[in-house]
């Protein structure tokens, strides 16, 4: 019985500093190759025979030495374990560098066209890095697996059920890889994990991404671990949740908040439903209508959470509750004010609201360095 | 409302005095010196109580500290539509020291319907504003329309002082966009187009300098491949070197083969067997021959035949083709190889090692470049990065600006809408009310958006106080009722006048006598004066 470990999209060395700050983005760079250190350990504790890399091992052509150098050792301190690497659409070439001239001799790439190799007996280990000859049905039927063998194929794309695959979004013809004797189509590219039947024979599963790197993907993140017999042509595979941090995404209806320590409450209750602690990352998403009262500032409520959280970022979808009805016969300054803002029809719609929450705070003497923006962010 | 009557213990000179007060014109004609004003102050008093502090000179509170020492205080009973209530104070050094205590006349017994802040509850202006309009003391001309009175003439639909808060709200409109401004080099729209204007070109860069990396990387990776192919072309020319120098044969073996200085046929070794056979045969002659000449004849034929087979053999000997270029001797071969394969291949070696060591030379560059090139692009990136949220926050700030300004825009608009809406009713009384005073037509008033009144004198728009004194104070009691009407469009409030028309001429007396007879339907008026002439 042989024991694979199967992952995909590391993207070590990834920048991060999009919505992170610099410390921050630093210190989760560590996290994934940290992740990946531990992925290796995890390997050598359960006596695997292999590792399947499956595409975007690091986060582009570029990497730094001191990662190369990691990644590299961590390799070769365990040579009794086998660490087949296939380049993805991001790290296409990157062994190139001059930081992987020495490479672990149990490290074992890929080229354009398929390679094999033989890991003990009865099983055999295809790949083959995305190229234009994946367009031609030639290409696909140079992939001949012997069917009395085990045969894993490493590929690094999205399958696709169509018959013209879009090279140029890095599709891969399904239909060209089923029936042709393949036990287990390793995938990587998609950062969620996500498996399903390819034919008779066999399955297709992506792993997903070991570490989540942003809001956009929630969810369990880690490694496929497969038991394979060859002698009796089994294979079964489990998932492994593996990540440091986890990402969520919720939404948060403030409609019936009139405060902000009530907004406040609101969000923590929610995040405390979906277990978000202070390892993770949370976005937070406000939805349904701000009370008038309400200026529309919510930079108190992301400073009053975010030390709660390793990161949490506001995102503000709550649409103004004004009622302009309610001006309609009104006689102050303040029914002036609105009807007059109603009436001018060369302010946008979406500007209107705002301009009448403006005005009126203002003539409530608050003075607030903010209006009340939707899709703002707070972070 | 209505004042029914009041007791004035002491305040001022005036102690022990009671008043009943007319319900519609009450007149108090008493010489001066009789205290008319102090009346007056006495029931501003009741209503707003005592400014000030009577340490100092200048304070009502010290102007009224009662002449013959006594506790400064009283009662009054008013008429609201609450009911009917009695307020009686006292005041002391201070303001803590005073007191105050308000009865339900009904029932006689205390009761919270009003606070001490009775005036501005029930006519629901500050003092200032109450002087400017009920109650006057001296000249009516100076009558200026407060902000308080302002924000009273509205409708009855309004309970904020919007046009107190109108100020303020453009006060803090005008901040935040100071704040944002484009135009300040500390605004915050300026320094991120500044920092912008600064990361831009280092944000171009980045196309640039991906293609210096990918041409670099494939650089790398072609020099890479070109190695592998000389390192194996240089491990093959040393394993041959190698090879080389263990076949070369020594000195000594090749003295055993005789060096054969001609390429013929006749060292072709292919040659020796005919002379072995004809020595054979000639041996076979010779063993023939012996018994011949020993006189045995038999062996004479076997003789002749060795004879013949010598000749044969010797013939076959000498009848073969010559022998084609001599193949160089193993000798000469090896002695011809050394030198020139040796040196052939020490020099392709010492090429390829060459090539190599620059190849490495060129590697170890290229690696500096790398570093160099991942280092500027990431600094590309970061700026790129940078660069495209400074364009999200300035497209935000920027309409942030704009809402500031059309929020202010239409505050001023609603402000003017506002005023207008109760501007032209409020010139409208004020023309009635003045010509009625005055029994002639107004001139062309006009008023403006604070509700002063202003005059047209010479083409151009000039206040009151370009009037005669006696039109002034015309135009400014004309104003007072004008802002009642405005202020208290339902239950009118008293009007204390005192002495307003001891400035005006007798026709122009007679008219506001007159006016004021017929005004005291409307409002009650307390009217004070020192002269019977003036008593409406």
């Amino acid at each position: 019985m042989l024991k694979i470990i199967h992952c995909a999209d590391l993207h070590l060395d990834s920048g991060m500093e999009t919505r992170l700050s610099p410390d921050r983005a630093a210190l989760r760079r560590s996290e994934l190759l940290a992740s990946f250190l531990r992925l290796v350990e995890f390997a050598a504790a359960e006596k695997a025979a292999a590792v399947l890399l499956c595409g975007d091992l690091f986060d582009r052509e570029r990497v730094s030495p001191s990662t190369a150098a990691a990644f590299c050792a961590a390799i070769r301190r365990h040579p009794q374990i086998l660490f087949f690497c296939l380049e993805g659409n991001h790290d296409r070439g990157v062994f190139s560098l001059p930081w992987f001239e020495d490479l672990p001799d149990n490290l074992l790439l890929f080229e354009e066209d398929w390679t094999v190799y033989t890991l003990g007996k009865g099983l055999r280990i295809f790949g083959a890095l995305q190229s234009s000859r994946f367009a031609s049905g030639d290409f696909w039927d140079l992939l001949t697996p012997d069917p009395a063998d085990m045969n894993l194929v490493l590929l690094h794309g999205t399958l696709t059920t169509s018959a013209h695959p879009d090279l140029s979004r890095d599709e891969i013809p399904l239909s060209r890889l089923q029936d042709r004797n393949i036990d287990y189509l390793a995938m990587g590219h998609i950062h969620a994990p996500k498996s399903g039947v390819l034919d008779s024979r066999g399955s297709f599963c992506y792993p997903g991404c070991l570490e989540p790197r942003g809001f956009d993907e929630p969810g369990p993140h880690g490694f496929v671990v497969l038991l394979i017999d060859p002698d009796m042509h089994s294979l079964s595979r489990r998932f492994v949740p593996f990540a440091r941090r986890r990402a969520f995404r919720i939404r948060t209806d403030i409609s019936g908040c009139s405060s902000v320590p009530e907004i406040i409450d609101q969000i923590r209750r929610n995040l405390e439903r979906e277990n978000c602690g202070p390892e993770d990352m949370a976005d937070v998403i406000l939805t349904g209508s701000l009370q008038p009262q309400l200026t529309g500032d919510m930079a108190p409520v992301l400073s009053a959470l975010r030390h709660d959280y390793f990161l949490l970022r506001l995102t503000d979808r709550s649409k103004d509750a004004f009622d302009a009805g309610r001006y309609a016969d009104d006689r102050s300054l303040r029914g002036y004010f609105v009807r007059s803002v109603l009436r001018d029809s060369t302010i946008e719609d979406r500007d209107r609201q705002a301009v009448i929450r403006c005005g009126l705070l203002a003539l409530q003497g608050e003075s607030t360095d903010l209006i009340h923006e939707t899709d703002q962010l707070y972070d | 409302m209505k004042l029914i009557s009041c007791t004035i213990d002491n305040f001022g000179k005036l102690h022990d005095c009671h008043c009943r007060f007319d319900p519609d014109l009450h007149v108090t004609a008493e010489e001066n010196g009789w205290g008319k004003t102090t009346l007056a102050a006495f029931l501003l008093a009741m209503f707003y109580g005592l400014d000030g502090d009577s340490r100092r000179k200048d304070s009502l509170r010290s102007r009224y500290r009662p002449w013959n020492g006594g506790i400064c205080g009283g009662r009054l009973v008013f008429e609201t539509g609450a009911g009917r209530f009695r307020v009686e104070r006292t005041f002391g050094e201070r303001p803590r020291q005073d007191t105050f205590t308000l009865y339900d006349e009904r029932t006689g017994l205390e009761t919270g319907r009003y606070s001490a802040d009775l005036g501005r509850e029930i006519f629901g202006i500050d003092r200032e504003s109450f002087c400017n309009t009920v109650f006057t003391s001296g000249s009516a001309g100076d009558t200026a329309p407060t902000a308080g009175i302002q924000a009273r003439i509205r409708t009855p639909f309004a309970d904020t002082d919007d046009l107190s808060d109108y100020e303020a709200a453009l006060h803090i409109l005008d901040r935040q966009r100071r704040s944002l401004g484009t135009g300040r080099s500390a605004g915050r729209i300026r320094r991120l187009e500044e920092e912008f204007s600064r990361l831009s070109g280092t944000a171009a860069r980045q196309a640039d300098l991906e293609e210096a990396y990918r041409q670099l990387l494939d650089e790398i990776r072609e020099r890479k491949r070109a190695g592998a192919v000389l390192q194996a072309r240089r491990e093959a020319l040393t394993a041959s070197l190698r090879g080389m120098q263990t076949e070369a044969p020594p000195a000594a073996a090749s003295e055993a083969v005789p060096a054969s200085p001609s390429v013929s046929g006749r060292d072709n070794p292919g040659r020796r067997l005919p002379p072995a056979l004809t020595l054979f045969c000639l041996f076979l002659l010779l063993i023939c021959l012996i018994p011949v000449f020993q006189g045995n004849l038999l062996f004479l034929l076997p003789a002749a035949g060795a004879a013949a087979a010598v000749c044969i053999a010797y013939s076959l000997y000498r009848s073969q083709p010559d022998a084609p270029s001599p193949v160089p001797s193993r000798e000469e071969q090896v002695r011809e190889s050394p030198a020139e394969s040796l040196r052939q291949t020490t020099e392709a070696l010492r090429s390829v090692s060459l090539q190599l060591e620059d190849m490495a030379a060129a590697s170890a560059a290229s690696s500096l470049r790398i570093q160099t090139l991942q280092q500027e692009l990431d600094r590309a990136v970061r700026a790129r990065d940078r660069c495209a949220d400074i364009q999200k926050e300035l497209i935000m700030l920027r309409r942030q600006e704009r809402i500031l300004d059309l929020a202010a825009s239409h505050l001023q608009s609603a402000r003017d809408r506002f005023l207008s809406e109760i501007r032209d009713p409020f010139l409208q009384a004020f023309t009635h009310y003045y010509t009625e005073l005055s029994g002639e037509e107004a001139p062309c008033f006009e008023t403006d958006a604070d509700l002063r009144i202003l005059v047209r004198a010479g083409g151009q728009l000039r206040t009151t106080e370009v009037l005669s004194s006696g039109n002034r104070d015309l135009a400014g009691l004309a104003q007072r009722f004008a802002m009642l009407d405005a202020m208290y469009p339902a239950e009118k409030p008293f009007l204390v006048l005192d002495d307003p028309f001891a400035s005006m001429d007798d026709d122009r007396l007679r008219s506001c006598l007159q006016a004021i007879r017929i005004l005291s339907c409307r409002f009650q008026i307390l009217y004070f004066t020192c002269h019977y002439s003036r008593i409406p």
